[in-house]
């Protein structure tokens, strides 16, 4: 894994994400269909990925994590922002060019049940981002590298005439990530790979995607839950609240020193594996719900929420900024003149 | 690979309890299809009839339409196994001649209204937005016409003969079609498989036809068992009321017409008994087909 640590919006850049909005509009009529409002799901997110790391991005259901990595794939027209993707502006592109782009870019799916298509076999599955972008040759020689990918991701490769259902979960799932790596791409969005596998099988994925990375140098956005797991995996985690990036920060810094009030209390919910520190950990628990993302509160969006609220989080929204170190934040306590 | 174990699943361990035959989907709705006592009575049924009908030149006894004013109104005999009509014409040989034009006017114009409705429907499930709304819209319109009366009015201006007919029938059957196609495909465009294919960089055709329609083709293939009966069925009303298969040819439809005189209906009930009573079978088999398919189909008919 890189450590590519630093923060700024340099030129080193693989993805650069630029105050992306995707806000899907809530229609009214049956005829003449008018917007009388959005759902907010991702409402200005910056953020940048180098070649080689894996960035976390962490944040409770709802939040707008699996929403930006679609919008950052142009799955979903983002509503503003900017994308750019190997120097190329993704939101402005469409058609055939994009077309095109997606050879580079790949996304593992979260349902390894859903995200196969039943009636195909694993062959024809893994080699249709072959087929589909007219690469890999003769019909013979897109078969050997069918087979080659289905053991790259540690499948029998005789499983190739098999339909998938009758494979396991975790099985699935590295049909999945044979089907995002037959294109060679350079970057993929992982959109929660493990949340619908067994415990035991987890493991045996990530350390997959791990092996993976070192092997092709791939560079990863990988969208989770589970905070333990994107500390495992990740080099930088961004920790996403109501369509926002609240905190994003190195790894180590991130779980050692987190800022933002919202990832105190995330880190305060991980559990220890120790009864003696176990006992000792207070847990900040949060009240209330989270706002509707079609009518999030002014100012800061987790003022409604936030145990060391100030009136100017109620008024004005924190700029986003980086505090040293590549460690961004967007909150009042760390503005000068507003130290709670 | 590095120091991580990438386990290999290896084949045998799943061979260990022999050699699981799965199951094609294809094979497990034929095991549900054949425990359907009904819809395997229409198969039979409608086997029965297709072969009679095919082979109608071997079997037909007369030329259908040879007239013999000699044995006219003549009741079912050993020459005349249904009998006569009014100018001679052996009821047994129409009969079978008759299905033939009933049975291709019908299956054609299934055809090609589900081919129209496939393709408005597809556009408008997969496309949504306002290529939806102006197709939907454009089908609601459809809906309200009178039919009957619409396509009594075009056929006197294009000419009575079985190509327009079968026109006609389906221009003004593929509304409930389309409908049904849009509501599929409006549901497996938003499923996880279809999103990965698009992230692959699939293009639309092949994902609306690579991926969708197949998904799709269970409940199409009920729905043109029915679409098949409607324009049978059809056929036969307008036929009856003389704007369908024009005479001297042959159909279902325009043999009942005889009965319209209230003489035949009374004194010649074998006139007009056969092709009613093959219509009847033929819908009703083809009804129990469609249910016995939309049932072996249906995964959520699965007892």
């Amino acid at each position: 894994m890189s450590t590519q640590t630093n923060g700024s919006q340099g030129s080193g850049a693989l993805v650069e994400v630029k105050g992306l909005k995707m806000h899907f509009p809530i229609s009214k009529g049956v005829i003449f269909q008018r917007q009388v409002g959005a759902i907010k799901a991702v409402d200005g997110v910056t953020f940048s990925l180098y070649p080689g790391e894996t960035l976390g991005l962490v944040g409770e259901s709802g939040c707008g994590k699996s929403t930006t990595g679609r919008a950052i794939l142009q799955l979903y027209r983002p509503t503003d922002g900017s994308v750019v993707f190997e120097g190329k502006e993704l939101t402005e592109i469409k058609g055939e060019e994009l077309r095109k782009m997606r050879r580079s870019m790949q996304m593992i799916f979260q349902d390894p049940y859903a995200s196969l298509n039943p009636r195909m076999t694993v062959g024809s599955i893994v080699s249709e981002p072959l087929e589909v972008h007219g690469i890999g040759g003769s019909r013979k020689e897109r078969q050997k590298r069918v087979q080659e990918l289905l053991k790259t991701v540690g499948l029998n490769p005789y499983f190739v005439n098999r339909y998938p259902h009758e494979f396991s979960g975790g099985q699935r799932q590295r049909i999945g990530v044979a089907r995002a790596l037959a294109v060679n791409p350079s970057f993929i969005v992982c959109d929660e790979p493990i949340s619908a596998l067994d415990v035991s099988i987890q493991a045996q994925i990530i350390n997959l995607l791990e092996d993976l990375q070192e092997e092709l140098n791939l560079t990863y956005l990988f969208i989770a839950h589970d905070l333990s797991v994107v500390r495992h995996i990740s080099d930088r985690i961004a920790v996403m609240y109501l369509g926002k990036i609240a905190e994003l920060a190195e790894r180590d810094e991130l779980y050692a020193n987190p800022m933002h009030p919202y990832t105190q209390a995330l880190l305060s919910a991980v559990p220890i594996p120790d009864p003696v520190i176990e006992n000792e950990r207070k847990r900040i628990i949060l009240e209330g719900d989270v706002p509707s993302p079609a009518n999030p509160p002014q100012g800061c969006n987790f003022c409604t929420r936030c145990p060391r609220v100030m009136d100017v989080c109620r008024e004005k929204e924190p700029e986003f900024k980086d505090h040293g170190n590549g460690h961004y934040v967007a909150c009042w306590l760390y503005e000068e003149g507003h130290e709670g | 690979m590095s120091a991580h174990s990438t386990t290999v699943i290896d084949d045998e361990l799943t061979s260990e309890f022999g050699v699981i035959k799965a199951e094609s989907p294809a094979e497990k709705a034929w095991q549900r299809f054949r425990r359907h006592p009904l819809a395997l009575t229409g198969l039979i049924l409608i086997t029965i009839i297709l072969v009679l009908t095919i082979a109608a030149p071997l079997i037909d006894r007369y030329p259908p339409s040879q007239l013999a004013l000699a044995d006219k109104f003549q009741k079912p005999s050993a020459s005349h196994w249904f009998g006569t009509d009014r100018v001679g014409r052996d009821i047994w040989s129409r009969t079978l001649h008759g299905g033939r034009v009933s049975i291709v006017v019908g299956v054609s114009a299934a055809l090609v209204s589900t081919i129209i409705g496939v393709i408005f429907g597809a556009l408008a499930g997969y496309y949504g937005g306002w290529v939806d709304g102006l197709i939907m819209r454009f089908t609601d319109i459809v809906m309200t016409f009178p039919r009957v009366v619409i396509i009594l009015t075009v056929a006197t201006f294009l000419g009575q003969n079985i190509l327009n007919l079968i026109l006609l029938i389906s221009l003004f059957g593929w509304m409930s079609t389309a409908r049904l196609v849009r509501g599929q495909v409006l549901s497996i465009r938003e499923e996880q498989f279809v999103q990965a294919v698009r992230s692959l960089g699939a293009g639309d055709m092949t994902i609306i036809f690579r991926h969708i329609m197949p998904n799709v083709i269970a409940p199409l293939l009920a729905a043109v068992t029915f679409a098949v009966n409607e324009a049978i069925l059809l056929e036969a009303g307008l036929s009856f009321l003389g704007i369908g298969v024009p005479l001297p040819t042959p159909s279902w439809g325009n043999m009942l017409e005889t009965a319209r005189s209230l003489d035949v209906l009374q004194f010649g009930v074998w006139m007009w008994m056969p092709p009613a009573l093959f219509i009847l079978i033929t819908v009703l088999s083809i009804n129990f087909i469609g249910d016995g398919l939309r049932d072996a189909l249906d995964p959520r008919h699965i007892a």
